[in-house]
């Protein structure tokens, strides 16, 4: 009898073991981004973005996965020396060999992506980023979470020429590393299908440690006369440094980027100069509140959190970028990288909690269909500095249409890596 | 004429980030790693004089006050970096690198930790452009150009003119002789620290308008410096202006041509090609 009482009670308390255990079950995430030096700007929101994102699920409880499981999010950021490949493969060792990561966020940037690719996919860690870069099937466990970057750049410049016919000279501003020269391709095959009509009189690339002396990269580009200038690479002061040369160059055209960090333009630029001039497109931004309630919702806890001087789109790029996990995470039965990837790709399309019903592709880019492809909302400046939403962009459709055109330039600038 | 004033600013800007390691190097022989990170503190001590008595005084004011806030906080920390770091390893010139690059690291946390990583604009408290021909040329670069050509001028006469001039001069040149004759290398070596880091200072506060602000914006800086310093002789003020003018017109010319993704090795290639047939620079002191 007390035998029997023994066995009872301990079988009692390994299910209570095992039911607090899978409640208490931490599912654990890596940010691969810089944490310190210049790049900081962009890593530290981006990292800041995640942990937000995680604080909403762990606030209410945690994440649940299809088995009815709650799971703690905790998020550690890794720094990576400024997207350097090298220092990219020495944090994802540090998170994968050492922490026991399932889950990574990390830079688009090509080079970064391929020098991690086999480990990730070793190691069954599901990697994700704010956009593709590059992405293949001998690595599945790569995946591109949202349009982003560098595609987003494609969809930009398109959207620009279609909108405004008067655009005939367009001059691409871009750095010379491996982000800006994946831009430089991608807004090249943005132009591809408008060539009867746009010419592109400026591809330079610039040295970022120039970027200091904006007169030098300005003063070329003001003479190519552009309609429109697109840009990547310059850091939030630099790009407000650069719209402000320009200005005193007597440009008077367009200017479009990824993101563009509002406070510093007001600071330098008045409103009448920014007014309808300034057009980004960056998965989501924010600050702009119209495009999605719980983004909404995300800005004003980040303002709240940080200050509103510490606002960056890079923080809403990953934040969206994560809800893409978020999806597989519950879908999946247990929240492994490899039963989540296997829940994202059961279908050809997912989910995604902000952006609806979104199918994956890639292949003839990358060779995979590792990207979902998501809608990309473009935003422009108003006369008060700030962001509103001008359009959004059905990137499946675009990419139908113009496919051919735009394949021919990302094989030139050796974006193409499907065999 | 574009190109012409394009290089008399980016020289005068080379020049800021120079000029109080020229001074530095050349007297002490001591590696400051934190130089930019005084340059950078600077530039934030702009933004906060601006930001916060902006409002009451006029953003010019505020502005011009700024150098002499930017030039105690760095001057104070000059100090502490002479008696702390400096005196005490006097003999051990690679300990004194390895501190101060802990210190350039420390500083850069403390302001990360105090106003964010993404940085900070500062508006030019000068506005709009001078025309000279078909060039333009806004005034907050006419600023940078007369203040640190006056920072310059200002610091040659010191050296070359005055009592003080002649006692740092001695100890840059023999320490040894120049104790002979009386003159204090301790007090010479804390005053020639502290003049170069409130040099620094001034410099970022006179440039925070130009690029905007960022707590990592001295790293850049100190790279630059280092190879002016370097090229331009150690020790030689006018040898600084000369390789400032030097890279300022290399760069300048690259960048406009669309070569900007060689600069840093052009400007490598230069420093080295440079030392290997003037190994002490261009105006340099032999040893």
């Amino acid at each position: 009898m007390q035998r029997k009482i023994s066995i009872l009670a301990g079988a009692a308390a390994l299910a209570a073991a095992s039911v607090s255990f899978a409640q208490d079950s931490v599912i654990k995430v890596g940010v691969v981004q810089p944490q310190s030096g210049e790049c900081a700007q962009w890593g530290v929101p981006i990292t800041r973005g995640v942990e937000l994102w995680a604080k909403e699920f762990n606030e209410a409880g945690g994440i649940k996965d299809a088995s009815g499981n709650s799971h703690q999010i905790e998020v550690t950021g890794y720094d990576n020396a400024c997207y350097t490949a090298g220092e990219e493969l020495t944090a994802f060792r540090r998170a994968i060999l050492d922490d026991g990561v399932e889950f990574i966020l990390q830079t688009f940037t090509p080079a970064s992506r391929k020098a991690i690719a086999p480990l990730a996919t070793e190691n069954k860690v599901l990697t994700t980023s704010y956009g593709a870069g590059y992405l293949s099937a001998d690595y599945p466990y790569l995946i591109g979470s949202v349009t982003g970057s560098p595609a987003s750049y494609m969809y930009l410049v398109s959207y620009l020429i279609e909108e405004n016919p008067d655009i005939e000279k367009v001059a691409i501003v871009t750095a010379d590393h491996s982000f800006g020269e994946a831009a430089r391709a991608f807004y090249k095959a943005g132009i591809a299908p408008y060539t009867d009509r746009v010419e592109i009189v400026f591809s330079d690339p610039y040295d970022p440690a120039m970027a200091g002396d904006m007169f030098s990269i300005a003063g070329p580009i003001a003479s190519s006369e552009p309609d429109l200038i697109v840009e990547l690479g310059f850091t939030p002061g630099q790009q407000a440094s650069f719209v402000e040369t320009m200005q005193q160059l007597g440009y008077s055209g367009l200017f479009a980027s990824e993101g563009w960090t509002m406070n510093f333009l007001t600071d330098r630029l008045q409103a009448d100069y920014l007014d309808g001039r300034i057009y980004s497109a960056y998965v989501v931004d924010a600050s702009e509140q119209s495009f999605s309630p719980r983004v909404a919702q995300f800005y004003d806890a980040y303002v709240e959190t940080y200050g509103q001087a510490e606002w960056s789109v890079f923080a809403s790029v990953a934040y969206a970028a994560m809800t893409t996990i978020e999806a597989g995470i519950q879908m999946a039965e247990e929240p492994t990288g490899e039963a989540v990837r296997a829940a994202l790709f059961a279908e050809e399309t997912v989910d995604n909690p902000l952006f609806g019903e979104s199918r994956w592709a890639g292949s003839e880019i990358y060779g995979a269909d590792t990207h979902l492809l998501t809608p990309l909302p473009v935003y422009v400046t108003d006369a008060e500095g700030n962001v509103t939403l001008d359009g959004i962009v059905d990137v499946g459709a675009w990419w139908q249409e113009n496919a051919q055109a735009a394949l021919t330039e990302l094989e030139a600038g050796g974006q193409v890596t499907a065999q | 004429m574009q190109i012409a004033l394009n290089i008399l600013s980016l020289t005068s800007f080379y020049m800021c980030f120079a000029l109080g390691l020229a001074l530095v190097f050349g007297v002490m022989r001591v590696i400051n790693f934190a130089h930019g990170e005084f340059y950078m503190l600077g530039a934030y001590s702009a933004f906060l004089c601006v930001s916060l008595i902006g409002p009451t005084t006029g953003a010019l004011t505020a502005y011009i006050m700024s150098f002499a806030a930017a030039a105690i906080v760095t001057g104070l920390l000059g100090v502490l970096l002479y008696l702390v770091v400096v005196r005490k390893l006097m003999d051990k010139p690679l300990t004194i690198f390895i501190a101060t690059l802990a210190l350039s690291y420390m500083l850069q946390v403390v302001v990360v930790e105090l106003f964010g990583p993404v940085g900070r604009s500062l508006p030019s408290p000068i506005p709009g452009i001078v025309r000279i021909g078909d060039a333009i040329l806004p005034w907050s670069r006419v600023f940078v150009i007369v203040a640190i050509s006056t920072l310059s001028v200002g610091l040659w006469f010191l050296l070359m003119r005055s009592d003080v001039g002649r006692r740092v001069r001695a100890v840059a040149q023999n320490p040894t002789g120049a104790v002979l004759q009386g003159v204090s290398v301790t007090r010479v070596g804390m005053m020639t620290l502290v003049a170069g880091s409130m040099i620094a200072g001034v410099s970022g506060a006179i440039m925070a308008p130009i690029g905007g602000i960022t707590p990592f914006m001295g790293a850049a800086a100190l790279w630059k410096a280092f190879i002016i310093i370097i090229v331009g002789g150690i020790g030689s003020i006018w040898g600084a202006v000369a390789a400032a003018f030097l890279f300022g017109t290399i760069d300048t010319f690259m960048t406009v041509a669309g070569a900007g993704r060689y600069l840093a090795l052009t400007n490598a290639v230069i420093m080295l090609g440079v030392l290997s047939v003037m190994p002490s620079g261009l105006f340099g002191e032999k040893e």
